[in-house]
């Protein structure tokens, strides 16, 4: 628009030589370039490279085709790409003294920027933008009216992105959006090392048990030995051995070995017992802890459903991970050398045939992981669905009755269950057409010792050159079956491990990634707090493309009483989320006494404001447990003067149990009215310094609300107070007033200048007093 | 059940219907659709907005003023002439556009989220799934919509008549 000089900038990005040289042929000079962006929509929606230039006096849009693109290989994670040459597609020139009002419509999957013709009024299509490319576009037709965009701005990677789109996962250089550059080979090892905190935290747990299957599975090595070798060779035929004949002390020998390893795989289980339960619980409290901390967006893309299936299936493959994981992981390799290490020095030339099946096995059962691992994550979502379906029937299940459902319910039910144990089923049936096989292709190995080794016994007895004698044949193939066994282990182990791997992704990532809404570093925490709130240009998005609050912009001073009127849906709510910062401002900023609440920390905003939200929530305990949630250290004194300033006291003292009556469950027993009364005694009770009522006394009578009403003014009295209503005769006390009307700020003033203005709010009061005359109540 | 019937009825007389009787569309020369409608002297901009856009592509089609206020409701694009039909199916593709899947090229996974290279008729893009078996939702049985991290929609309009290398990529999500 402004033809004023702006001093040059440090670009962040160049604009790319030969595009730059395309522009300069059209007559558009480097150094006439302003700010440029480049979008990812052609004109007649393609995939192209769209590059806007915005000079001085206009805005070009050039389309190219060729340009840089991903590589077609069958490797996603192929981060090369692939350049072709820039070809020019079409060329637009939008000047300024014709176009004016650029700005971005939203489509389903990305949109367009339009800007009106300034004689015909009419709008014209600028270019197109995926919604990838939808940051840069809105930015750039800002940047028309506005010089205070930074190429830094419109260059900059992506932004802070707005809520909704869950935690991003950190990448391994600790910012937001590397996690699939480098991903490729390093991962699983990644979450092992992720994992040695988590071991050391139970080192003590795991020797233990670690010792015991050492020592149960060292004497298990040692009985092939004594009913082959040492029984047949040395007790029943050589009678140079000490132990010739000795039938009864040999037995004897056998059976304490057995003995022994039975008391030590005792020890081990009991062992075991004990700390599985001490384990899993910490580990439940560690997911728990990390869920915890993440802001409301967090749980709301989510299903509670889903995450208690985290919570508690997550929990149990981890702890598997550690007790019966990794010590029988460690000790199966060892065992699984030391006995191919006999194996050898029995007979080598037999054990060369028997390893042969070992390397093809190996070979089938890597293969077999990632395919495992993609099953299990399939019955993994598939049971967080069932989870997430019936935890929402058993909790609305009083719609359910009251439409008569239940018998639609339980299709569904049927049908997600089904659908959960198919998945199920089939990850089985497809693990078990491999196992079989691959099971059976060890057996062969022992069929070769077999025979082999028959042939050398019976050559030997010939020859008498004593190649294999009976007994160590029988060692040999008991042996040869406990190496095997190691084996078999590893297959269900990369089975089991590849659920954990899942899981301990699952918990990094809530656990590494940001909360979206945070303190900064060092938050600012004010000595004094007085309770002016300010919005200054505020917009938010829940869900991308969805703008609930377009550029509000009003001031509470302290001790003031301001209400908040407009239709339902309008944004009204969203703004005290915004306030107590439960999400964060999408554009513009939240000024709390004049700090940014960006710069404040997150627990003394939340200590100075109170809210009773339109949607009460009881936690299962007692009523004055719920009161007390506010402030736990309250007094029994302080937890009845609140209850009776919102008339909660009243209804509690009719109750048997008074304030000892259970609630919660739902909010069973409680009529809608007094769960209100009792969730303002739940904020009066902190004694705020900013008090917000979203829709606090809409469930009771118009005396109840007008008792409770004054009630409240008289605590409140010098401290701010935000009202949200419906019902216009709940603002009366109001000093003034704001109308939301679709997430702007349509008006402000007080209740007489507002009706003088005979704008919204005008029709507002016209509709409601209507509405009483209309049943015969006059003025 | 009668009684639900005849209620439905009645609901249904409250809609206001736009036909050729009552609304006259056409094209700017921004490319924009306008309507004029009865008892007015002048076309204004007006915004589509496809009710079932799911089941019903060219029925129930609300048409709005810039701030979502509806002026009526079309129940059938049949109902109008070619050229109009045309106008007005033209801007609702583009409103609803979602590249078609034909190929899917590669699928790499790792936890849950997945990069994929895709090709559409509008060329070959690269995208990543949040959270893969969430970000694909089926519509019907042979339907899929697939929406990317920055909630860009794909459409594969048909599975069974992907190629066996597409399908068997996409299929465990399923
Ligand atoms: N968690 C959420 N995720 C996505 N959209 C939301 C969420 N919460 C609210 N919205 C949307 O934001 C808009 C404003 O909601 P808000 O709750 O602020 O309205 P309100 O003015 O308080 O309405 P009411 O008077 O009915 O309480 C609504 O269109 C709603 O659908
Ligand atoms: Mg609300």
């Amino acid at each position: 628009m402004k033809n004023t000089q702006k001093p040059p900038y440090e670009p962040m990005m160049k604009i790319p030589s030969e595009i730059s040289e395309i522009f300069e042929r059209k007559g558009i000079l480097p150094s006439a370039i302003r700010l440029f962006y480049k979008s990812d929509m052609g004109e007649s929606l393609e995939f192209c490279d769209t590059w806007v230039v915005l000079t001085g006096s206009e805005l070009a849009v050039l389309e190219v085709l060729g340009g840089i693109f991903p590589r077609k290989t069958h490797n996603a994670f192929d981060m090369r790409k692939t350049k072709t040459d820039i070809v020019e597609r079409s060329f637009r020139v939008y000047s300024l003294e014709e176009y004016e009002g650029f700005h971005a419509e939203e489509l389903l999957s990305g949109g367009r920027v339009v800007a009106v013709n300034k004689d015909t009024g009419l709008d014209t299509l600028v270019f197109n933008f995926s919604n990838s490319a939808k940051d840069g576009a809105c930015l750039i037709c800002r940047a028309v009216e506005d010089d205070g965009v930074t190429q830094d701005e419109l260059s900059g990677e992506k932004r802070d992105r707005p809520h909704g789109d869950g935690p991003r996962p950190k990448g391994p250089d600790g910012t937001g959006d590397g996690f699939f550059k480098k991903v490729k080979s390093g991962e699983t090892k990644r979450i092992l090392t992720k994992l040695v905190p988590f071991f050391l935290k139970y080192k003590r747990e795991t020797a233990i048990v670690f010792v015991m299957v050492v020592l149960s599975s060292a004497l298990g090595l040692l009985s092939p030995y004594m009913s082959g070798s040492f029984f047949i060779d040395k007790v029943l035929r050589d009678k140079n051995s000490g132990f010739y004949a000795q039938i009864g002390v040999a037995i004897a020998i056998i059976a304490g070995t057995k003995l022994l390893s039975t008391v030590f795989t005792m020890i081990h289980s009991i062992v075991t017992a004990k700390i599985s339960a001490r384990v899993t619980y910490d580990l439940k409290k560690t997911i728990f802890e990390a869920i915890q901390k993440h802001s409301l967006g967090f749980f709301s893309s989510r299903q509670t459903g889903g995450l208690m299936t985290q919570i508690n299936q997550d929990s149990r493959s981890l702890y598997w991970f550690f007790v019966d994981g990794l010590p029988y992981f460690v000790t199966n390799i060892i065992q699984f050398v030391a006995i191919v290490i006999i194996l050898f020095a029995i007979n080598w030339r037999v054990t060369l045939v028997t390893m042969i099946p070992v390397p093809i096995f190996v070979a089938i059962r890597r293969s077999l992981y990632r395919l495992r691992r993609k099953i299990h994550a399939r019955n993994y979502s598939k049971s967080r669905s069932f989870n997430s379906f019936v935890s929402d029937i058993l909790s609305g299940n009083r719609v359910v009755k009251a439409f008569s459902h239940e018998e639609l319910e339980q299709k569904k039910f049927d049908k997600r269950n089904y659908a959960y144990a198919d998945s199920v089923h089939d990850g089985t049936v497809k693990a078990n057409w491999f196992i079989y096989p691959v099971k059976q292709l060890l057996e062969l190995g022992t069929f070769a010792a077999w025979a082999l080794g028959g042939y050398m016994v019976a050559k030997s007895t010939i020859d008498g050159t004593y190649l294999f004698t009976y007994g160590t044949l029988v060692t040999y193939v008991s042996m040869l079956s406990m190496a095997y066994a190691p084996l078999d282990f590893f297959n269900n182990f990369s089975n089991q491990l590849s659920e954990c791997m899942n899981a301990a992704h699952r918990l990094f990532e809530i656990m590494d990634s940001v909360p979206e809404v945070r303190d900064r570093d060092n938050p600012t925490v004010p000595d004094t707090f007085e309770g002016e709130v300010e919005f200054r240009n505020v917009s938010f998005e829940y869900v991308k493309n969805r703008r609930v609050i377009d550029n509000v912009s009003f001031k509470v001073k302290k001790g003031e009483t301001i209400g908040i009127v407009g239709h339902t849906g309008a944004g009204k709510s969203t703004i005290v989320n915004l306030i107590m910062r439960l999400y964060d401002v999408t554009e513009g900023e939240i000024l709390i006494d004049g700090h940014n609440v960006k710069d404040l920390s997150m627990s003394f905003i939340r200590d100075k404001i109170a809210i009773v939200s339109q949607e009460t929530y009881m936690f299962r305990g007692s009523i004055a447990d719920n009161i007390r949630y506010a402030v736990p250290t309250a007094t029994d004194e302080e937890v009845i003067a609140a209850a009776k300033a919102s008339g909660a006291h009243d209804f509690i003292i009719k109750y048997p149990d008074g304030y000892n009556t259970q609630i919660g469950f739902g909010n069973k027993g409680l009529s809608g009215g007094e769960l209100q009364r009792v969730s303002i005694a739940r904020a009066i009770l902190k004694n705020p310094q900013i008090l917000i009522l979203d829709e606090a006394t809409a469930a009771m009578d118009t005396a109840t609300e007008q008792r409770i009403q004054k009630a409240i003014t008289e605590i409140t009295r010098g401290k701010t107070t935000i009202i949200i209503a419906h019902r216009l005769s709940t603002l009366r006390d109001a000093d003034r007033l704001i109308v939301i009307e679709d997430g702007k700020m349509t008006e402000s003033g007080t209740h007489v200048e507002l009706l003088q203005a005979k704008g919204d709010y005008y029709k507002l009061y016209k509709m409601q007093l209507d509405a009483l005359k209309l049943i015969g109540v006059e003025e | 059940m009668n009684n639900n019937e005849k209620s439905l009825t009645e609901l249904n007389a409250e809609l206001k219907y736009l036909t050729p009787e009552n609304v006259q569309f056409d094209l700017t020369q921004g490319g924009f659709v306008v309507a004029k409608l009865q008892g007015e002297d002048s076309f204004k901009r007006v915004y589509l907005n496809r009710i079932f856009p799911h089941d019903l592509e060219e029925e129930f089609i609300s048409v709005t003023d810039a701030d979502s206020n509806e002026y009526g409701i079309i129940r059938s694009l049949d109902l109008f002439d070619e050229r109009t039909a045309g106008v007005i199916r033209h801007e609702l593709e583009r409103k609803y556009f979602s590249a078609k899947i034909t190929k899917i090229v590669s699928l790499e996974e790792r936890f849950g989220n997945s990069v994929w290279v895709v090709e559409t008729p509008q060329g070959t893009r690269m995208m990543t799934l949040k959270d893969t078996f969430k970000s694909i939702i089926r519509i019907g049985d042979d339907r899929a919509i697939v929406i990317d991290e920055d909630a860009n929609r794909y459409e594969i309009e048909s599975l069974s008549a992907l190629d066996r290398h597409s399908f068997r990529r996409i299929e465990l999500y399923l």
